[in-house]
């Protein structure tokens, strides 16, 4: 399965998220759903973030442009919302998911599908 | 996924709202407007010893939860702690907001399925309430227990900001809770808790208690509370009390000994402690109307300035004062929501009813926020609004309608295990 299947064929097929993107922890991007802008530097801030929580409390999560709002998180997952949409990541052994789910799809729907396959990735060795 | 296997009718629900604290475990039936029962979180442990003191009770009661191996005897709830045993002593089951003591928490628990609910676990979905910094461990050894031991067919876990919040009718709120033993300050943003940004003091309802009680001792205040009173006469002001002593247990234990007065210590500081609008100033306070006691071996008399000196303790700390809580937490939190935060703050909690809470709290808000911020405080004016907020939001949220898909059901549990809870419960 190529990193694109996973996002297309796992992640967005769940019907629970409507943008994905599985990147390494440099940032470079290794699959990105269709319209997804999202760029290596958001993601290097990102992934940054799980380990030190203090640079995404004050100046959230920014996406593609789109800045969120950041909630809570371990230096496996980061949750943030702004409005209706909401963003769920999880860093991996060696890659971190990044997803983005709208109303009316809740949280806890978007966190089983993207944990899922995050812990089947380590589980891989990734 | 969820609502498979159960009879979920409408609005036969029949959701179970528990809300643990340091003061009470609230539990109820969801949809209700207040909880059924108020159950102290404290448990009193009787030894194997057979009790010298025949009381009719402990004979024919079935109430007192089964003995264990060791031969300890439990009891739970007001009328079986309160009454003077010998050799029972008195534990409470949290610590710092969260459970502690799994052990006598089982034996709460059981007592709240045989008396209050009086069903079998196994027909209700359970809602329970959890302290905003709550840490994994406990958080999965509650959802373990819950399926386990009791079988329960669906769980969730909420945090208590986030039901405080609901119960005011806002999603998004710094929640400011003074209860028995913290005041924290929690933000919540659209139902979630920023748990980077959460505040809080040992400064609590206990903690008056204890200025209360060091205070009256200072002042040569006999403190014996009503179980040693048999009959007492009328004395005037300030005169010495003149009272008769009941016959009691031998053996009563210190802790249960402390129990008691600090309940005395809680009625007197309900009725006797006030905190003014602006920080404490003798000639201010000199000029209130006094308020006139009357403790439980009859001594009475007139308290005046040191009502507000105490409770001021709850404000004048630089660091841990409820004001100073509140806005070290907004400013912790991202930029954009400090306003939304500022425009709903939402006091609840038991301690919260002292008398002038909500205004001063008010004050030092006003004070500390940037000049031009909106500040509105959202402060129910009932007690039972104020006390069971958490419970009445828990209530409210196992009620709704779309809530009723995000339950932890027991088949998800099998499958997924305790570690759902994370996923299903942020």
């Amino acid at each position: 399965m190529s990193w694109q299947d996973y996002v297309d064929n796992q992640l967005l097929a769940s019907q629970c998220i409507t943008k994905a993107c599985i990147a390494g922890h440099d940032g470079n991007i290794w699959a990105q759903s269709n319209g997804f802008e999202v760029t290596k530097e958001e993601l290097a801030k990102l992934i940054s973030g799980f380990d030190q929580q203090d640079l995404l409390t004050s100046s959230g999560v920014t996406l593609a442009g789109q800045r969120y709002i950041y909630l809570s998180g371990t230096d496996r997952v980061v949750r943030a919302k702004l409005g209706r949409n909401g963003v769920h990541c999880m860093k991996t052994t060696q890659a971190v998911i990044v997803s983005i789910y709208e109303d009316p799809v809740q949280p806890q729907q978007a966190a089983s599908v993207v944990e899922k396959l995050g812990d089947y990735l380590i589980t891989c060795g990734y | 996924m969820s609502g498979g296997t159960m009879l979920y009718g409408g609005d036969e629900i029949g959701a179970l709202v528990f809300d643990p604290g340091h003061h009470s475990l609230r539990v109820g039936y969801a949809q209700e407007d207040s909880p059924k029962a108020e159950i102290p979180s404290v448990v009193g442990i009787g030894s194997s010893a057979p009790d010298t003191n025949l009381d009719p009770e402990t004979k024919t009661d079935n109430n007192v939860t089964p003995n264990n191996s060791d031969g300890r005897k439990f009891y739970v709830d007001t009328n079986y702690v309160n009454v003077p045993r010998s050799q029972m002593e008195v534990q409470t089951y949290m610590k710092d907001g969260m459970i502690d003591n799994w052990e006598l928490f089982e034996k709460v628990i059981d007592y709240a399925y045989a008396n209050v609910i009086q069903s079998e676990p196994e027909y209700h979905p359970v809602l329970f309430s959890e302290a905003s910094w709550n840490v994994r461990n406990n958080r999965e050894k509650l959802t373990e227990l819950m399926f386990e031991k009791y079988n329960v067919p669906a769980f969730f876990l909420v945090k208590n900001a986030v039901l405080a919040a609901f119960s005011s009718g806002r999603a998004t709120a710094l929640v400011v809770d003074s209860g028995a033993t913290h005041t924290s300050a929690v933000p919540v943003h659209e139902g979630y808790v920023l748990s980077q940004a959460v505040v809080k003091s040992p400064l609590g309802g206990d903690f008056l208690s204890r200025q209360c009680r060091q205070h009256l001792e200072k002042l040569n205040i006999d403190l014996s509370p009503v179980y040693k009173i048999a009959s007492k006469d009328v004395v005037k002001e300030r005169d010495n009390a003149r009272f008769t002593l009941r016959k009691l247990p031998e053996n009563l234990t210190q802790s249960w000994q402390n129990y008691m007065v600090q309940l005395m210590m809680q009625d007197f500081q309900m009725n006797v402690l006030q905190v003014l609008e602006n920080p404490y100033d003798e000639r201010v306070a000199s000029q209130i109307p006094m308020v006139h006691y009357e403790f439980p071996n009859g001594y009475h008399q007139d308290f005046g300035s040191e009502r507000f000196k105490i409770a001021e303790s709850l404000f004048d700390n630089a660091m841990l004062g409820a004001g100073q809580l509140s806005s070290t937490s907004v400013g912790m939190c991202d930029a954009d929501v400090r306003l939304s935060l500022f425009g709903s703050v939402v006091v609840t909690g038991g301690n919260t009813l002292l008398q002038g809470f909500p205004e001063r709290l008010n004050r030092d808000l006003q004070l500390r926020a940037p000049s031009n911020t909106r500040l509105k405080m959202i402060s129910a004016n009932g007690s039972v609004e104020r006390r069971f907020g958490a419970w009445i939001g828990g209530s409210i949220l196992a009620s709704i309608g779309t809530f009723q898909q995000m339950w932890i059901s027991s088949q998800e549990y099998e499958e997924a295990g305790k570690s759902q809870v994370e996923r299903k419960c942020p």
